[in-house]
């Protein structure tokens, strides 16, 4: 009798908040427009950001193919990239020299913003949220696509940056004033630079307005039953990168704005003393070292905006595929906290040698080197995962195995760097290259790419071809080491990074052989990419069509239809009953069970503490219709 | 070009593996692999993680055998000792962590690939296990942040008095010194006063500042043995010093004066030696980047033998000495003082002179003084040595530009005069509206060379290097 009641109020209570008749009737009209351009759906957006990801990463792939030309091959003639590349290919061949800078600028900007957070955030965080703690949609649709077309503007300005004539910023993706705030000293810091401060201004309205929502949403619209402590990881870790998000990006504004200032309006944040082109210029009393400070406030939180919806992705995946409950759910979702607080006190390691206070150095390097104690953490945690499970190897799990390789790679080199006195040697060299691009270039890239090739099926309703998978992972991961690995020797050597070429100095006349090897290997690296894409929108048409639940997984977004409609399940939203991590339970029929199954449903698997839950969720129940 | 055909050669390879497993994945639905859960692919995969981890671990001990050679050579001062040794203690702990690691993880793909019959252990939790790998890399983590703490607070103490204080500046693109001189005091400045003559904007109002003296052939000379304070400015853009032989690396900053001190271990002969390379010097770097001519910022240090650096220091001459032009900027209660530091013929009416004569008289001060080429002796040697150290930076010998102009065949385009007159001191010649000098200022954005205090045989012998390096 009771159950009945509750469900009733259950049910109204959904009525309340998600205006349930959406879920049940789809006879509204839907335009193309509105559908596929200026959609509201979560999915749809998931699914924009995504290609427009995909679009940018190819783009950032292929500027480092064209500097990685120059550095591995210094001889080569380039008159063939002429055609695209115009005027920035001078007479003999080669790339100009202030180009090389730009390419370096162009390549950093769009792998760490829109590849890296709106491709990976934006992508995932609106696919599964909503999904997968049982919402209909966003807590609110309208920013959620406001969010999209702000990043669609971003990236349109950011692409006319390309085309002007001066070049696009060529400052390092870093933008260091006064560098990128006189045109004299660089032709990208013009009309170029102008251009980037405006996109990367719409860039962060984009994060602060999707961050906002899925903040909203995961507090707010958990279905019945989703308690936090029953959240997947990958939720947890969509949280707190949105919640990094919101509380960094602002403070990348405020610095995008003084900049602005400086360059537009004659004002001295960050200018002094400068004497250029034979001008003494007026500003004074500015600080270059503010605006690296601002810059790095976000800037280092930013690198863990990258990894963390990694760490989610692969975390659910891991434990899907190893048919085993992600080992240390808590400690998880604790060394996600740790690395949240600590992400926001260690940005000053970025800048040990800039002539900071000492005293300011030795704490920042304190604080740098706890760090590596929640990740690591991370790293047993999914090792011991793998650890007597009963492992299926899906392109995605090859992909997360291959994460946890690279994370561990690069995550090991940064405590040499965040050591203040042995990063006096290593600081700009290509040593950090190789550092930051093993732990949060190949690290986050391989997450996005393990989250593609597993949530593919719940997006296109069909299934990626497996084999190419592998072949695609292999490529990736092996190049992806053969790339990055010598990079570490080079920096070793102490070969300064951003340099155009190194016949200048004795000192750095070694490893021309090396840098040719990492250069073919970039460049296979890059190739095998396009088998990805080739898969990706072949299987998106002739695919084979997808199961239900085609990895046998835990978490609700396999409890909708096939393909999804507008509202995600048809009925009434699934209640939430258990954790997502019950792989092969003891005493269970199939090696998973779903979180909408019931304990009184299993009682052959039920654990003691479970058996008290059996009646929890009568008595439960029975409470909240009192209220 | 073979790079792109390599490329393009194995997009071809993939699409054709493409057509091959088009086809396998329809065999395998005909035979209905697909309804088992697992196909051999399983296999395949679970073996390739061990695989994979035995020929990297390999790749991994050959390649570092292969290219230690080629690391730099033990570090040459006091502190850089001891970075290196808690990198390499560093180094260690991490091969031991990543290898460690290394081998579960692709162990257990292999050891725990799906089988049918087995069911994976449920094992959500282990809260010693857990406690045990957070204390550990506390405890290791602890060592190290003690051991870089007492590192790093050394370097970055106040330098031990006495310690030999040379300014060095950066600017686009490349680097000068600034010597106290005999007082041992470095004078004021300020970079509204800076013009071609005075590069440093040395403050006249300061008479420290008559005394400061550049190192004429832009070799930063240092003594070994003695604590050696840089004391480190730009002039334009963010720079960084970076001297990797001495572990050494500070930003220069617009605006705010920064500082880096050590103690050089090894004199240059005596690396020469060591390294049985009597070519070898030791260089700066740029390492933080400042804009096109970013890879070319190198300046020569040497290190010299206490006695020697003295002995070179004492017969510098002060920067003002050698530039009458400047006694113009001095207040007039310090003229008198100043006056008897020129010889007295030219103490006269410099003040009067523009620019460009008085570069010309500057060359009097000079024991060898010739107008025409023919007479002066050069020395290709000389040039080349020269040529690299200061003009490699932004010049090549070809047609290609870098920085500045490609200076194959500039004997040709230009008159010898002309290019002496400019290499002393462009911007001179720029004011006083040679038409030359004016286009290939605009020509290059407006980029001023800067000037260099060499003599008509210095200057000379860089023009007969470049000529018989452009004939080659």
């Amino acid at each position: 009798m009771a159950v009945v009641e509750i469900h009733q109020k259950g049910h109204s209570h959904e009525h309340d908040v998600h205006h349930d008749d959406h879920g049940h009737d789809h006879d509204h009209k839907e335009s193309f427009i509105t559908k596929y351009i200026f959609s509201i759906d979560h999915k749809m957006i998931s699914k924009q950001y995504l290609l427009t990801g995909m679009f940018w990463a190819i783009i950032g792939g292929f500027f480092s193919i064209v500097f990685r030309l120059q550095l591995g091959f210094p001889e080569v003639e380039l008159t063939w990239l002429k055609p695209l590349l115009g005027h920035w290919i001078n007479d003999t061949g080669k790339i100009d020299p202030t180009f090389y800078l730009s390419l370096v600028t162009m390549h950093g900007t769009i792998m760490v913003f829109f590849v890296l957070t709106a491709g990976l955030s934006g992508t995932f965080s609106n696919f599964l949220i909503p999904l997968q703690i049982g919402a209909r949609d966003m807590a609110s649709g309208f920013l959620n696509m406001l969010s999209y077309w702000f990043f669609f503007l971003s990236g349109t300005i950011m692409f006319a940056s390309l085309l002007v004539e001066t070049g696009p910023a060529s400052g390092g993706w870093t933008v260091y004033p006064p560098l990128s705030a006189l045109p004299q000293a660089i032709p990208g810091s013009g009309l170029g630079m102008t251009l980037w401060l405006v996109s990367m201004a719409f860039f962060i309205v984009s994060t602060l307005l999707g961050g906002i929502n899925y903040i909203t949403t995961i507090i707010n619209l958990r279905t019945k039953g989703m308690s936090f402590a029953k959240l997947p990881l990958t939720v947890w870790s969509f949280l707190f990168t949105a919640i990094i998000g919101l509380l960094s990006f602002p403070v990348l504004f405020s610095a995008v704005l003084l900049l602005f200032f400086d360059r537009s309006f004659g004002t001295s944040f960050y200018l002094s003393d400068i004497y250029i082109q034979g001008e003494a210029l007026s500003n004074m009393g500015g600080s270059p070292i503010l605006f690296q400070h601002l810059f790095w406030f976000l800037g280092h939180p930013e690198v863990y905006i990258v990894i963390l919806p990694a760490f989610g992705i692969v975390s659910e995946i891991i434990a899907t595929n190893s048919r085993k409950p992600i080992f240390g759910y808590r400690a998880m979702i604790g060394s996600l906290l740790v690395i949240t607080v600590l992400s926001f006190v260690v940005w000053a390691h970025h800048m040990f040698v800039t002539g900071m206070n000492p005293f300011l150095g030795s704490i920042f390097m304190f604080l740098t080197l706890i760090i590596a104690i929640p990740s690591a953490v991370k790293s047993f945690n999914y090792i011991t995962t793998l650890w007597r499970g009963n492992i299926i190897f899906t392109p995605a799990m090859l992909f997360c195995i291959g994460f946890v390789s690279v994370f561990i790679s690069g995550g090991l080199t940064g405590i040499v760097m965040g050591n203040s006195a042995v990063d006096i040697q290593l600081h700009d060299t290509y040593f950090i290259v190789a550092h930051f691009h093993l732990v949060m270039g190949s690290a986050s890239f391989f997450g996005m790419v393990a989250g593609i090739y597993h949530w593919y099926p719940k997006m296109f309703g069909r299934m990626m071809n497996d084999k190419l998978g592998y072949i695609h992972f292999w490529v990736s991961f092996i190049g992806v080491y053969l790339v990055f690995f010598p990079l570490h020797y080079i920096g070793i050597a102490g070969f300064p990074r951003r340099y155009y070429s190194f016949t200048g100095f004795d000192a750095f006349q070694s490893y021309t052989d090396l840098n040719m090897f990492v250069s073919a290997a970039a460049i296979i690296t890059f190739g095998v990419q396009f088998l990805f894409l080739f898969n990706f929108f072949y299987s998106m048409f002739r695919g084979r069509v997808a199961p239900a639940n085609p990895w046998r997984s835990n978490t609700l977004e396999w409890s909708t239809p096939i393909n999804p409609g507008h509202g995600n399940w048809p009925g009434e939203i699934p209640t939430v009953y258990r954790w997502p991590y019950d792989y092969s339970k003891p005493g269970a029929a199939e090696d998973y069970i779903p979180q909408y199954i019931p304990y009184s449903e299993t009682p052959t698997s039920n654990l003691p503490h479970e058996i008290d839950d059996v009646e929890k969720e009568d008595e439960d129940l029975d409470v909240n219709e009192k209220k | 070009m073979i790079s792109i055909v390599i490329g393009i050669g194995v997009l071809l390879l993939l699409a054709i593996l493409f057509v091959i497993l088009r086809a396998t994945s329809l065999v395998d639905i005909f035979r209905s692999a697909d309804k088992r859960r697992v196909g051999f692919s399983n296999k395949v995969n679970a073996f390739l993680f061990p695989f994979f981890f035995v020929v990297g671990s390999i790749g991994f001990i050959w390649s570092y055998l292969v290219v230690e050679k080629d690391f730099l050579p033990e570090a040459v001062s006091e502190h850089g000792i001891k970075t290196d040794g808690l990198f390499w203690l560093t180094m260690i702990i991490i091969t031991v962590a990543f290898v460690a690691t290394h081998i579960l993880l692709f162990i257990f793909p292999f050891t725990y690939q799906y089988k049918e019959n087995n069911k994976a252990s449920f094992y959500p939790d282990n809260n010693k296990l857990e406690m045990l790998w957070t204390v550990i890399p506390a405890i290791v983590l602890t060592v190290l942040i003690f051991t870089g703490w007492r590192v790093w607070s050394d370097i970055t103490d106040d330098p031990p008095k006495g310690a030999e204080e040379i300014e060095v500046m950066a600017f686009q693109f490349g680097w000068l010194t600034r010597y106290p001189g005999p007082d041992k005091n470095l004078g004021a400045y300020d970079y509204r006063l800076t013009t071609a003559e005075n590069e440093w904007g040395l403050d006249f109002s300061d008479k420290a500042s008559f005394d400061d003296f550049t190192s004429s052939d832009r070799v930063l000379r240092i003594p070994k043995g003695r604590p050696v304070l840089f004391k480190i400015r730009s002039r334009d853009v963010i720079h960084s010093v970076f001297a990797p032989h001495f572990r050494l690396k500070m930003d220069a900053v617009p605006g705010m004066p920064t500082r880096f001190w050590f103690v050089p271990t090894k004199t240059t002969a005596e690396m020469r030696k060591e390294l049985n390379n009597p070519e070898f010097n030791y260089e700066v770097a740029c390492a933080e980047v400042c804009g096109r001519g970013h890879f070319g910022m190198r300046m020569i240090v040497e290190v010299m033998e206490d006695a020697e650096y003295n002995e070179w220091y004492a017969s510098q001459k002060s920067h003002f000495s050698k530039h009458p032009s400047l006694l113009a900027k001095v207040p007039d209660n310090f003229k008198e003082e100043a006056k008897k530091l020129f010889p007295a013929e030219e103490a006269a009416a410099p003040s009067s002179e523009t620019a460009v004569p008085a570069d010309s008289s500057d060359s009097s001060s000079e024991s060898v003084k010739t107008a025409a080429p023919a007479t002066v002796k050069v020395d290709i040697k000389e040039g080349q040595k020269l040529f690299n150290t200061t003009c490699m930076a932004c010049h090549q010998i070809s047609d290609q530009r870098l920085v500045g102009p490609g200076l194959k065949n500039v004997d040709q385009k230009r008159s010898h005069d002309w290019l002496i007159k400019f290499i002393r001191n462009s911007q001179a010649l720029i004011e006083s509206g040679d038409k030359q000098a004016v286009e290939i200022y605009k020509e290059f954005n407006k980029m001023p060379m800067p000037s260099h205090d060499y003599t008509d045989e210095q200057i000379s012998s860089i023009i007969a290097y470049i000529k018989s390096e452009s004939s080659k």
